[in-house]
């Protein structure tokens, strides 16, 4: 379950707005002591419409922007209360129109220590409150300021907490999230002088806004199967700009409203398989995309203690 | 179940870390260009040759008033009373303008161009509206300002300021009425001063000059305008260096000269450098000549070529006649083994694209909303002309070189364009990140603009003059590793670019600057 969550967000990586968190959604169930599992998955995200600020544009001269990535999750339970999660995308992101050329390489690596910092059992039901802390960084040196590019190139600090609360095979988790985003330098100067642009002298280095970031999530978990819903609305915390000529994209103020769903099925005891898939319905300088998803699952799948 | 304290003082620690990373500056500091004292005060000045002025004696300004006299001094006892205590905001506007007139003036027009540059969208039709300057502010605005109306607005801004300048120095040698604060030194001043006369107040000629040149070239920016002007005029006044009838009489100097220079703008060609009913006949013409294939719009909806016409607009540095010989020879013919060799070049670039080409070419892009690739060869020239510590003068002097050079590239390159009407990369597979101009590829506009600045440049600097021409083929580089030009475009683009200087750098040597 978890890495199926893990992964959703690193997939959605929309190119017209600034990449999503690797380890925007960490759910509420713990790995479990000194044990392991990899996830290896495959996805896809498309989107023809996009907002520029809030309103729906399409653009001709893009077409349909279509970003594939491969993405490695392993965790691990360093202790019975604490996991590292760590992500590594590779991307790739085309547009079936106009003349901008493909993009492809490694993303932002990621690593995430999570914490249960409270949990109170009474009967079949559980009650925890978790912390987490994460820090993602360009693997590559890619292009961060193109219509389409595989990233915004920005070093971010996500720090999280989370409740959570399971009554049989049932669960619902609710988190909130902030997400501090590192300043960019761009490949080129910056001509507006503006300061409300976020970068007021003409050099390279611009601000990404930071994001706050709300998720719930909610299904059921069983020996041998997992499924839910989730919902995710990621809003921009500073004042950035909006999708326009010169304007450097990493500086667009980006917001949205997700909702998706998830799937896992256990075939043998070390093995499974998820699918997932998600729709935007609101946004903020990002594209509308829908995304599906599918991986293996290879290690101790422990989502159901 | 774990302990409460431990759930506390954990809770506490996690609390202070999120407030302490949200709370944390992520302001951009980069260092700010100051006032300083010039390194020469070019006080023969008044004697270099102007663009469009005959003579700095074409325009009048009335005799001051003798600094004992009693009206100079009731304006002196004002000019106390003004730059006696500041406000913060003052304080700002002191340092801000005291780096320079010509300076800033030049910054703000590279700004109002970066806000400009946007190319109209289609309408529902598939049209594209054509900008309006009687209704600046409806969509589409007016201008956009393209690399050819940009080069254009700075050669109109630069020569004004120039003109007016050389105009401005005689007159301060004329009269010689000192600065206030050498007449009165208890005044207290924020900048340093030189031994220039005060009367009429450079920065006033410049403050007006070019806020005649920018209103008209961005008349949906009046506003805007009119705050730089009055705060311009305001922070001499604030920082004790003018009194009120220096900067009246450098206003009233800058306003006369700016007119002169806007008729010759009025009747230089621009008005018909969008004649779109042209573009026929150049189709025709270049068949005519053998071109297989010529120039199509690649854009979805197809877009009306860039100011086609712009090639007619008048030079200023040699004529109609000379623009011709300028022109480049024929580009290769497509399907000729050149053109083949230029096209494979691409090709293996668009196959594995360095991460250092793809700098090269973002680096010098300058697209949309962008100030233009003559508004960063603006840049450079007047932060260049900044670290020399030049007069306000010479200033001048240096960026109407540079951007008259950089306007005759680019009325060169554009009549190049259409005498051609040569197809784009992208025409033959080319895929690019750096934005598909919309008009004909041969020859490089960049190559053509960046080539022209820096001899004049190199000229003006000779010790930084493998710098700049460095930079002029990286710039002419990047339109390669951008994938929408041949190299055959952009050598030409150069070698034409250089020819062109040559015509600014001869006025330069012949201006009477010494320089």
């Amino acid at each position: 379950m978890r890495l199926i969550t893990v992964t959703a967000s690193v997939l959605v990586l929309l190119n017209l707005a600034s990449k999503t968190q690797a380890q925007g959604l960490i759910d509420g169930f713990m790995r479990g002591q000194r044990k392991a599992s990899l996830a290896l998955i495959g996805s896809q995200s498309t989107f023809d419409t996009y907002y520029v600020n809030k309103t729906e544009t399409k653009n001709p001269n893009l077409g349909t922007v279509t970003t594939q990535a491969l993405t490695l999750v392993g965790t691990y339970g360093l202790g019975y209360d604490l996991d590292l999660i760590v992500a590594v995308p590779y991307v790739r992101t085309q547009a079936s129109a106009g003349y901008s050329p493909k993009q492809e390489g490694f993303q932002d690596a990621s690593a995430t220590l999570r914490w249960e910092a409270f949990d109170y059992k009474f009967g079949k039901t559980k009650l925890s409150w978790l912390f987490a802390v994460g820090y993602s960084v360009p693997v590559e040196n890619y292009v961060n300021d193109a219509l389409v590019a595989i990233g915004r190139g920005s070093r971010n600090l996500d720090g999280r907490t989370m409740l959570h609360f399971k009554a049989r095979s049932f669960f619902i988790t609710g988190q909130y999230g902030y997400i501090r985003n590192g300043q960019v330098t761009l490949d080129h100067t910056v001509n507006y002088y503006d300061p409300s642009q976020l970068n007021p002298n003409s050099g390279s280095v611009v601000n990404v806004p930071d994001v706050t970031e709300i998720i719930v999530r909610g299904g059921i978990v069983s020996k041998v199967f997992n499924i839910d819903v989730w919902g995710q609305q990621q809003t921009p915390h500073n004042r950035g700009t909006d999708i326009g000529p010169g304007v450097p994209f990493p500086t667009n103020a980006v917001g949205f409203t997700r909702v998706g769903a998830t799937a896992y099925v256990r075939l043998l005891k070390q093995f499974g398989l998820l699918a997932g898939y998600s729709a935007t319905l609101d946004g903020r300088n990002i594209g509308k995309t829908t995304q599906v998803n599918g991986g293996i699952v290879i290690g101790h799948w422990t989502a159901n203690n | 179940m774990k302990k409460y304290s431990q759930l506390l003082t954990i809770s506490c620690v996690l609390i202070g870390l999120s407030a302490a990373v949200i709370s944390c500056d992520k302001s951009i500091s980069e260092p700010q260009r100051v006032g300083y004292t010039p390194a020469s005060i070019d006080d023969k000045a008044g004697t270099w040759k102007t663009y469009v002025l005959t003579a700095p004696t074409d325009v009048t300004v009335a005799t001051p008033a003798s600094v004992t006299s009693a009206a100079y001094l009731a304006e002196v006892a004002d000019l106390k009373s003004k730059s006696a205590s500041l406000t913060q905001e003052q304080q700002e506007a002191v340092v801000y303008w005291g780096t320079g007139a010509v300076y800033r003036w030049n910054e703000i027009a590279r700004e109002l161009a970066a806000r400009y540059n946007v190319p109209p969208a289609s309408t529902a039709d598939g049209k594209y509206p054509v900008p309006d300057a009687a209704n600046p502010l409806a969509d589409p605005r007016f201008p956009f300002a393209n690399p050819p109306y940009t080069a254009r607005a700075f050669a109109y801004l630069s020569v004004a300021q120039y003109d007016a300048l050389v105009a401005a120095w005689n007159y301060k040698y004329t009269f010689k009425r000192s600065a206030p604060s050498k007449v009165d030194a208890t005044i207290r001043v924020a900048l340093p001063t030189s031994a220039l006369p005060a009367y009429p107040s450079e920065d006033a000629v410049v403050a007006a000059a070019s806020y005649t040149v920018l209103k008209a070239m961005f008349p949906g920016e009046v506003p805007y305008l009119d705050a730089k002007l009055a705060e311009h005029r305001n922070s001499r006044l604030w920082a004790g260096m003018n009194v009120m009838s220096d900067l009246n009489a450098g206003g009233d100097l800058g306003n006369q000269v700016a007119a002169k220079v806007m008729a010759r703008a009025k009747t230089d060609g621009m008005s018909a450098a969008n004649n779109q009913a042209l573009t026929a006949g150049m189709i025709a013409d270049a068949k005519a000549r053998g071109l297989s294939e010529v120039w199509v719009s690649q854009e979805t909806p197809a877009r009306p070529p860039m100011l086609p016409n712009y090639g007619a607009v008048q030079n200023w540095n040699f004529d109609a006649a000379t623009k011709v010989k300028l022109r480049p020879g024929p580009p290769p013919a497509i399907g000729s083994p050149e053109f083949t060799a230029a096209l494979d070049e691409l090709k293996t670039i668009n196959k594995g694209q360095t991460r250092e080409q793809a700098r090269i070419a973002n680096y010098w892009a300058d697209g949309a909303g962008s100030y233009t690739p003559p508004g960063h060869w603006m840049r450079t020239a007047a932060n260049a002309a900044n670290d020399a510590k030049y007069s306000e003068v010479r200033m001048a002097r240096t960026l109407a070189l540079v951007s008259t050079a950089l306007m005759d590239a680019g009325v060169c390159c554009w009549d190049t364009k259409s005498f051609y009407y040569y197809p784009r990369p992208q025409q033959f597979g080319m895929k690019t990140s750096v934005g598909l101009p919309n008009f004909p590829s041969y020859t490089s506009g960049h190559s053509t603009f960046s080539a022209a600045a820096a001899v004049v440049l190199g000229s003006i600097f000779p010790d930084q003059a493998d710098d700049f021409w460095a930079k002029a083929q990286e710039a002419s580089d990047s339109r390669v590793y951008g994938l929408i030009h041949y190299r055959f475009d952009c050598s030409a683009g150069l070698a034409c670019g250089k020819n062109i200087g040559a015509y600014a750098v001869a006025r330069g040597k012949a201006d009477g600057s010494g320089l």
